[in-house]
């Protein structure tokens, strides 16, 4: 059975109360979540927390889904669980994202490590809204429809704060010292 | 022109447009170094690997608690009023006891020991529950029979007689008896005697003997 249709008949066993279907919808969308989280919050406890949190509310609202994309759905909860979780946290001047936690395994390659830095600390110093778009258009790979769903904003309101976004990111990126020279545009290399 | 460029970047443009702005760019220098530098951020953050998540978020389902283990809604339900109940009771009893105390009332050692009534009330007589005089000793009135005269072995008495103890004294019958002849020196005792009832009184026991 393809990965939709098992999707479809999880969701429909899910919205008689079988847990163990909904587990294996929470199985298929727990890394996304977690990674939005994570890119999100820039926080790894609270990702974990917010991730938790999202999964208990998609549980008890599930009746409320009225079908369409399940993955907007899903994502759009993580959304607003993470923009809670950031509300109800003091404003502090965007840190170090913890790298250990996002890395794969050590061996990872160094110049990609170093990349992944200074990728991860252009996105804290983007807004909520911007790093909503970007991560959700750019990493998680949604259309700008979904998108929009999920940031419960409009279309142009998306493309407006990716565009602002990717601006943002692109001048940090252009400022730090650490991008490799293969990665700065011709005009730069000295 | 930043967002065009986005725009552009993600072929979300009309045919048209997209031929427009790429006419542009191959005029343009600054634009066209801003498109690169554009497509070179998207492409660094599209290759950011997603991480696993370090644990699972399933949901735990809840254990049924058995039915033994459920406390029945009846008990839930009076188990406030029965605290309330025991709680106006304690306070009831407290608020009587020291109204009580403030009126000058006696307490209960106060009444036993300062009775008003007390000495003119006459000493009470033992009145004795039962007719039956105990002695304890036979000689005082030699006619009268006793258990130890008592013949066992004629008659069996049809129960066992808890009543009698030595040194009992047995009263007269008060009932009249059925009259039977009186027994010569020579004659034979009756094998059946007549009794007032099934179950002999005192009195009939004695007159058997």
């Amino acid at each position: 059975m393809p990965d939709h249709d098992q999707e479809l008949v999880d969701i429909a066993l899910a919205k008689q109360g079988d847990i163990f279907s909904f587990n294996r919808l929470v199985g298929g969308y727990q890394t996304r979540a977690y990674n939005l989280s994570l890119r999100l919050l820039r926080d790894r406890d609270e990702a974990l927390d917010a991730c938790q949190e999202s999964f208990l509310k998609a549980w008890k609202k599930l009746k409320d889904f009225k079908g369409g994309s399940f993955k907007a759905w899903m994502l759009k909860i993580v959304v607003n669980s993470c923009r809670d979780q950031q509300r109800k946290k003091k404003p502090t001047i965007p840190m170090d994202m913890d790298i250990s936690s996002l890395a794969t395994s050590v061996e990872e390659e160094a110049l990609r490590h170093e990349l992944e830095q200074e990728i991860l600390k252009g996105l804290s110093c983007l807004n909520f809204g911007e790093r909503s778009a970007v991560t959700l258009f750019d990493m998680e790979g949604l259309s700008y429809q979904e998108a929009a769903e999920v940031m419960s904003c409009p279309l142009g309101t998306v493309k407006s704060r990716l565009s602002s976004g990717r601006r943002k990111l692109r001048d940090f990126l252009l400022k730090s010292e650490l991008l490799p020279s293969q990665f700065r545009p011709k005009s730069d290399v000295v | 022109m930043e967002r065009v460029l986005s725009e552009y970047l993600n072929h979300n443009l009309s045919p048209e447009d997209m031929e427009r702005v790429g006419h542009h760019l191959t005029q343009c220098q600054r634009c066209r170094e801003d498109y690169e530098h554009l497509k070179l951020t998207v492409g660094l953050v599209r290759s950011v690997p997603s991480v696993p998540a370090p644990r699972s978020f399933a949901i735990q389902p809840i254990p049924q608690v058995p039915q033994a283990e459920r406390k029945p809604l009846r008990t839930l339900l009076l188990r406030p009023v029965a605290l309330s109940a025991v709680a106006v009771l304690a306070l009831s009893l407290f608020y009587v006891i020291a109204e009580n105390s403030k009126e000058g009332h006696p307490t209960s050692d106060e009444m036993m020991v300062v009775n008003p009534g007390a000495e003119d009330m006459a000493p009470l007589e033992a009145t004795p529950l039962f007719e039956v005089e105990l002695s304890s000793s036979r000689a005082e009135k030699p006619g009268t029979p006793t258990l130890e005269s008592l013949a066992v072995g004629e008659i069996a008495p049809p129960h066992p007689t808890p009543l009698l103890s030595e040194g009992m004294e047995v009263s007269p019958p008060t009932h009249p008896l059925p009259s039977r002849p009186a027994l010569g020196p020579g004659d034979k005792v009756p094998e059946r005697v007549d009794v007032c009832a099934p179950h002999l009184c005192l009195p009939c026991i004695g007159r058997i003997a």
